[in-house]
């Protein structure tokens, strides 16, 4: 059963995966274009200090930035399209198989996960690729496994988010957007009304969105694999 | 298990506009039945329930001796379903399509559904959204066949197809009833279709069910009759279901009954009335499904064992007595 | 030989299909030892249920103008000349049954019949 809901997930998602390979492929490469020129300019070392290592350094952190953001884009995108045809069939055709929905959502993750590897393998070759084409200069090392492996984590967390998401119907998700727009609001409302009503400054101060943001994107948040260390050369 | 499919009670009301309300369905095991009901009737509605596909709010639904929602993936493994639109995945091939349903079903038969597929003349590398509406029945019927189940349930499964297709999709169903003895629940308005190889016919009419009995039984009791000289006001404590009454059409005197459970004796009932009976007519089964659809049933005159169509009064049909052309058979 | 039955008339198919064999029979069309198709055979060419067909052989077979030999088929049997003739005697009243009642619905009286059948009769004696 696995085998066949892995291929009809391949099948539904093949095309869209295919720009996320590409570039999968072609981040490592371009974030390491700063540091042949770097290399090129042939800067010499004085003294012990790393100059051109600060320029690499200061190329590869600019284009760092893109990775989670691949992540994010590529998790949502195939969560999207592992879930496009059961939606276009209205689920007729899952439900009137002999399988517990629940074995079936399982079973379509799995299958999501799994072509994940994919894009996070084609990642893994140009990061390879990317750091053997370059010298990378003392004091720096390059991490290529390391990157690979944070964005095969960031992948699957994104992945499972919107896989979630996109298993409901339309309705589950505008309820949801709905419920989340209004904790926003009370969020960000609600604290300064009480804090001048009470006297308590630091309640007025709080706000609701930057907190979230933070307590989930530093650990033991969830989120906390997308902001951290994104770099393929450091030191 | 006597039954392939009880269903008791069964209430549904997905909107305002449209409910299920006290639904009882018995379809005895090995049995062909065919359901019958005008568009909007329910018996898609029906259908999906039985399948599990939606929850009612009440009532109990037994298929192949177990219930549905609790023992639905042992039911569903051994029930083979054609919907009415199709199911499949369009973005697949045919021979794609036949190898992913496969693998659900310990059954399956594949070589049955390789030779049924060349027998259907489906092209193994057209997607199945590119098929022709024939073709798609064909596949779905084979779907269904091949894995070999103890019950079919088809939703319109000739609908919109040409004779040909409809005797190529029929002839696959029979000659699967013939050597495995399943049974088979079948919704359609092509009631002549019906007719032929149905030996249950149960009728659904606006979420209730109108009739329910063996096709024969329902071929020969429900008859037309032309009465003339039945006295005004005069109640009824009939010898047989009274279903529908008409007055004359102008053409031809004496009013319309059409009854069930008619005896050729039942005839000097009408005499110590003083009334006389002009003319009794057979009805087949699509004359007898238009009349219990179209027949009005004024309070006064339910028969005593009128246990036939339970309607509201004046809603929907008309009392014109001429059975319409657009229903039935399209 | 099983083109005609008709799904709309009061009598049941299987009654029908039986009805043709036994004409059949009777006619000579069928002699004993041939063997009838099989019920799944049947069935699919009229498009009618198995059982139906099963339930024809069946009345057949207890009326004795077939053998169901389990596993072979099924075979006509020789049900003898009286049983022929009251065959065709009981398919001559049904015709005769069936043109009274028309008759009767279009006013047409037994003895204008009669005279009609005379005249018929005796335009086919010198043909």
């Amino acid at each position: 059963m696995f085998r066949q809901i892995l291929f009809v997930t391949w099948k539904a998602t093949r095309f869209g995966m295919i720009p996320f390979i590409m570039a999968a492929f072609g981040l490592p490469l371009l974030s390491v274009q700063g540091v042949r020129h770097a290399a090129a300019a042939g800067v010499p070392l004085e003294d012990g200090r790393i100059t051109t290592g600060a320029e690499v350094l200061e190329w590869v952190t600019e284009w760092s930035h893109l990775y989670p953001a691949l992540a994010l884009a590529l998790g949502a995108v195939l969560a999207l399209l592992v879930w496009n045809w059961d939606h276009r069939g209205t689920h007729v055709y899952p439900l009137s198989l002999p399988l517990p929905r629940w074995k079936y959502v399982l079973l379509k993750m799995g299958a999501g996960g799994v072509l994940l590897l994919i894009p996070v393998g084609v990642l893994w070759l140009g990061s390879l690729l990317a750091v053997s084409t370059v010298e990378i200069p003392d004091g720096l090392r390059a991490y290529p496994t390391a990157i690979t492996f944070r964005f095969l984590l960031a992948t699957l967390i994104a992945f499972a988010v919107f896989f979630a998401l996109a298993a409901g119907t339309i309705r589950t998700a505008v309820i949801l957007l709905i419920v989340w727009i209004a904790l926003v609001f009370l969020g960000e409302g609600v604290p300064p009304i009480l804090g001048g009503l009470l006297d308590m400054p630091r309640l007025s101060r709080f706000h609701f969105l930057d907190w979230i943001l933070n307590t989930s994107m530093s650990w033991p948040g969830p989120f906390e694999v997308f902001a951290g260390n994104w770099l393929l050369i450091d030191v | 298990m006597s039954n392939a499919i009880e269903i008791r009670g069964l209430n549904w009301r997905p909107s305002k506009a449209f409910a299920i309300e006290e639904l009882d369905i018995t379809v005895p095991s090995g049995a062909i039945y065919g359901f019958l009901g005008p568009n909007g009737s329910g018996k898609t509605s029906t259908i999906r329930l039985l399948m599990g596909m939606a929850k009612p709010q009440g009532g109990c639904i037994q298929v192949l001796g177990g219930r549905v929602p609790d023992d639905l993936h042992t039911t569903l493994a051994r029930t083979g379903y054609v919907p009415e639109r199709p199911h499949v995945i369009p973005a697949l091939t045919v021979d794609e399509a036949i190898r992913v349903h496969s693998a659900f079903f310990p059954s399956w038969d594949s070589g049955w559904a390789s030779g049924m597929k060349k027998e259907f003349r489906l092209p193994a590398d057209t997607r199945v959204g590119r098929l022709s509406k024939g073709e798609t029945g064909k596949l779905l019927m084979l779907l269904a066949l091949a894995q070999r189940p103890d019950l079919l349930v088809l939703d319109e499964p000739t609908d919109g197809l040409d004779p040909v297709v409809r005797r190529d999709v029929l002839t696959a169903v029979l000659d699967y009833v013939s050597e495995v003895g399943a049974t088979v629940f079948i919704s359609s308005h092509l009631v002549h279709e019906l007719e032929r190889f149905c030996d249950w016919v149960g009728v659904v009419d606006d979420g209730k069910i109108v009739a329910e009995m063996p096709m024969d039984t329902f071929k020969n009791e429900i008859k037309r009759i032309r009465v003339v000289g039945w006295p005004e006001n005069r109640d009824g404590d009939f010898p047989f279901g009274l279903l529908g009454r008409r007055p004359s059409d102008g053409m031809v005197a004496g009013e319309t009954w059409v009854v069930r459970g008619w005896q050729d004796q039942m005839t000097d009932f009408f005499t110590s009335a003083g009334a006389t009976v002009r003319e009794v007519t057979h009805l087949d089964l699509e004359e007898g499904f238009v009349e219990l659809l179209t027949s009005a049933r004024p309070e006064a005159w339910r028969g005593r064992n009128g246990d036939g169509p339970v309607r509201g009064e004046g809603d929907g049909y008309g009392t014109s007595g001429i059975p319409s052309e657009e229903r039935g058979e399209g | 030989m099983f083109e005609d039955i008709d799904p709309r008339s009061p009598t049941p198919l299987w009654g029908q299909i039986a009805a043709r064999v036994r004409v059949a029979v009777a006619a000579g069309e069928l002699r004993p030892g041939e063997i009838l198709p099989s019920v799944r055979e049947l069935a699919k060419r009229l498009r009618v249920n198995p059982a139906t067909v099963a339930q024809a052989y069946r009345e057949l077979a207890r009326e004795g103008f077939v053998e169901m030999r389990h596993g072979t088929g099924t075979f006509i049997k020789d049900v003898g000349e009286a049983r022929k003739d009251l065959e065709r005697r009981l398919r001559a009243s049904d015709l005769v049954r069936r043109m009274l009642e028309d008759g009767a619905r279009l006013g047409i009286t037994g003895n204008e019949l009669a005279d009609a059948f005379q005249e018929e009769v005796g335009s086919k004696v010198h043909e």
